[in-house]
């Protein structure tokens, strides 16, 4: 799978776990943030996100730091899925 | 002390968030009813809208226009509720099990307590005294008007939002289908009333209710007492509590103008308030009051006293009686005092006590 393949799987995946009901794939930029601004996601919808990325792909994310630098934008959720070969 | 109701809202499935709804009545065959939805949207921002299960997006929506009708903001909130969010809880314990209680998602659990609906209100418009949620059966709202009443009566309170409010789900259903209370094939609703047969049609709803204790101007209606207590299938002794409750506020039998009964369409339980009616027409002869029902518009649910209370505003203050609710008509032109009587009895499990409740309201003419 591409990186921009995962970037849209990744997409769909964060749409349906966050019910962004009015949200299309296309709407999110994979490089805008998705804290505070771009889809403007809060504190709960980090613990989603991790369990996204647990449940779907088998990473575990220990350290709080690096949950911060993964959970930036999609492309980075989506480049270390490729880090750790689950792509 | 009577409390003033400044605003009602009331989501249900009529289409009561629009005017003169029960002119025009919904109906359909079923064994449930489901909430006609208002613009969720319109009334609920939507970063909180999407992780919101159905009830808690009809007690934000109800409460949010109720508040935006009172022309008191209210700083208590308090919510009847039989079951409040356990559509949650039942997603959030079947997570567990199939999870093996890891890596378990906290929108589920986060709504999935019994105060979700009172913390979410509060929270959403900012109203940071008093809270409380009560969930007692059938008495639910019952009892949060009663505490409303007496918070007002203290003083501690300018102006109290209550809400009764629950939700249909396919569990809740099947549960209570166990214990005899529902119709076993599915009825027109408008018909409920009038086929005979043991059990009702389930609904859902939410209602709520501004209640100061000084009067605005505006006021609707006056809420004067609520009382809930255990039911009896004796209708001389029914009558005589009726009587007991009238005559704490010096009213009398023939002083009530209409009753709202709280008749669903479960021939032995309809036969009790039948009876009570024939025992009152004999006290009162041509004084007798007109008669209205309503589980038939809403469903029955441990709530549905909400409906009644509001459907008894609606009548007062629009000096109006809606033909669909009408059971029957003695003539009388105003109406001045109505009294909501309510009464629960399952068939089956008369041992719980949530689930043979009587409970009365009497409102009042502003």
């Amino acid at each position: 799978m591409t990186q921009d393949e995962l970037i849209e799987q990744l997409k769909n995946q964060i749409i349906a776990a966050l019910s962004l009901e009015d949200i299309k794939p296309e709407d999110i930029d994979p490089d805008a943030p998705l804290f505070g601004e771009g889809l403007g996601l809060d504190s709960i919808d980090a613990i989603e996100l991790i369990l996204l990325l647990e449940k779907n792909y088998g990473i575990k994310i220990e350290d709080p730091r690096q949950r911060k630098e993964v959970l930036t934008s999609v492309r980075t959720m989506a480049e270390l899925v490729e880090k750790e070969g689950k792509a | 002390m009577p409390a003033y109701i400044q605003s009602t809202s009331m989501i249900s499935p009529q289409d009561t968030c629009g005017e003169d709804s029960l002119e025009q009545p919904r109906h359909e065959v079923c064994q449930h009813l489901l909430c006609v939805d208002p613009d969720y949207k319109a009334l609920i921002p939507p970063a909180r809208l999407r992780r919101m299960s159905r009830i808690l997006k009809m007690g934000l929506a109800g409460s949010s226009l109720c508040i935006q009708r009172s022309p008191v903001k209210p700083d208590a909130v308090i919510v009847g509720t039989g079951l409040s969010c356990v559509t949650d809880l039942e997603r959030f314990m079947r997570s567990c099990d199939d999870e093996h209680e890891q890596m378990l998602s906290p929108t589920p659990f986060i709504n999935s307590s019994h105060n979700s609906v009172a913390g979410q209100i509060a929270m959403a418009n900012q109203i940071t005294g008093y809270n409380n949620t009560h969930f007692h059966g059938v008495s639910s709202l019952e009892s949060a008007l009663v505490d409303a009443l007496m918070l007002l009566d203290e003083g501690d309170s300018r102006c109290v939002l209550v809400g009764g409010v629950d939700e249909y789900s396919q569990m809740k259903f099947d549960v209570f289908s166990r214990v005899g209370w529902w119709r076993q094939q599915p009825v027109d609703n408008l018909e409920l009333l009038h086929t005979r047969g043991e059990g009702s049609i389930m609904g859902e709803g939410a209602a709520f209710f501004a209640l100061s204790g000084q009067p605005s101007g505006t006021d609707l209606a006056q809420l004067v007492d609520v009382t809930s207590s255990l039911c009896t299938d004796d209708a001389d002794e029914a009558l005589q509590r009726i009587c007991a409750f009238l005559e704490r506020q010096g009213i009398a039998l023939e002083d009530v103008d209409v009753i709202v009964d709280g008749r669903n369409g479960d021939e032995p339980s309809d036969a009790v308030y039948e009876a009570v009616e024939a025992l009152w027409d004999a006290r009162t002869g041509e004084r007798r009051p007109d008669v209205v029902a309503y589980k038939h518009l809403c469903g029955e649910y441990l709530t549905a006293s909400g409906f009644g209370l509001w459907l008894s505003v609606r009548l007062l203050h629009g000096q109006h009686l809606p033909a669909c609710a009408v059971v029957r008509r003695s003539g009388r032109s105003q109406w001045r005092n109505v009294l909501f009587y309510n009464c629960f009895r399952s068939s089956v499990d008369k041992c719980c006590v949530c689930n043979y409740t009587e409970s009365m309201a009497l409102l009042r003419e502003v």
